[in-house]
């Protein structure tokens, strides 16, 4: 009996004490000052957990096709390359200034990290869903699926492309071509 | 609202329309960020995998391209007559 009502008055204080903390405003909250290492260490399990378990289940279609890379090329350059960046830039005022900082998915191989049917199935989710105040946006709102994946098709092929494949692949073109014909 | 009213606001509306598709129009909007299709013919094209997707997706592009300069502008040959000369070869066995 001892021990447990020591026990609820530590849990209360430590409550109390978080609950102050917060509500103090003593934590830096701006873009340009990194969280602690606990914050992050919350922050980065509570999202790798989060989007595992919510792509685990995604069917990931045939990706290695001409069709898609053309239709996902652009919409690529027009709606991601300002944060996520394109070949031959290194950094922009979004991908310098963001907090978390959009990784640069001319270099980033996913596959590596999480095999590449997997990889493909958390792009996808991460597209469609977006990242909760991170500045990742949810495109699915927006665009449909198959839309979504034509840009996952790209970003597959987007860390091998050279400066030229990557100019050809995105521009827009005279007939906004992505169509087959 | 009176008769004059809405004439007048019906010609704005026409008139507003009519400068928008106009710009929309303009070829010189849409060459701006037209492939840089002559920069892949001077790449040795036979010393490529012609199954590779990426290739594969940039010919197409650039036959696109062609077709559509074809279509628009008859009588402007820019980037159109760089492929000309090279239609026979790779390019067409992509489709
Ligand atoms: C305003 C900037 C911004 C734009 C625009 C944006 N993103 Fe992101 N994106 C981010 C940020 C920031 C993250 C990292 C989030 C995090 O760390 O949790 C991210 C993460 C991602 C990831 C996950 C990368 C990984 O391996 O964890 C993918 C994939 C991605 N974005 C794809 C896209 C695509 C495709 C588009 C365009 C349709 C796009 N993003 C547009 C900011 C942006």
């Amino acid at each position: 009996m001892k021990y447990l009502s020591a026990l609820l008055i530590f849990c209360g204080v430590a409550v109390l004490g978080v609950g102050g903390f917060i509500y103090s405003g003593a934590y830096q909250i701006g873009a340009d000052v990194p969280h602690t290492t606990p914050v992050s260490w919350v922050l980065e399990i509570l999202r790798e957990r989060s989007i595992e378990r919510a792509a685990r289940d995604i069917p990931v279609p045939e990706l290695d096709d001409s069709q898609l890379l053309l239709a996902g090329g652009p919409d690529y350059n027009e709606m991601c390359s300002g944060c996520h960046l394109e070949p031959g830039r290194t950094e922009s005022d979004m991908s310098v200034g963001l907090y978390p900082a959009p990784p640069d998915l001319t270099t980033h191989d996913e596959e590596e990290e999480h095999g590449e049917t997997q990889a493909a199935a958390r792009q996808f989710w991460i597209i469609k869903h977006g990242i909760k105040a991170t500045g990742m946006p949810a495109w699915g709102p927006t665009h449909d699926d198959q839309r979504i994946w034509a840009m996952v098709a790209f970003l597959q092929k987007l860390p091998e492309l050279s400066e030229l494949q990557y100019q050809i692949l995105t521009a827009r073109g005279e007939d906004d071509s992505g169509h087959a014909h | 609202m009176s008769k004059r009213v809405s004439l007048l606001l019906a010609g704005t509306l026409m008139l507003a329309l009519y400068t928008g598709l106009s710009l929309a129009h303009d070829p010189k909007e849409h060459k701006a960020e037209s492939p840089d299709c002559a920069a892949l013919k001077e790449m040795d094209v036979s010393q490529t995998d012609k199954n590779d997707p990426v290739m594969k997706a940039m010919l197409q592009k650039c036959q696109d391209e062609q077709h559509a300069d074809d279509r628009d502008n008859r009588d402007e040959h820019t980037i159109a007559d760089s492929h000309h000369s090279d239609e026979d070869s790779s390019a067409h066995e992509s489709h």
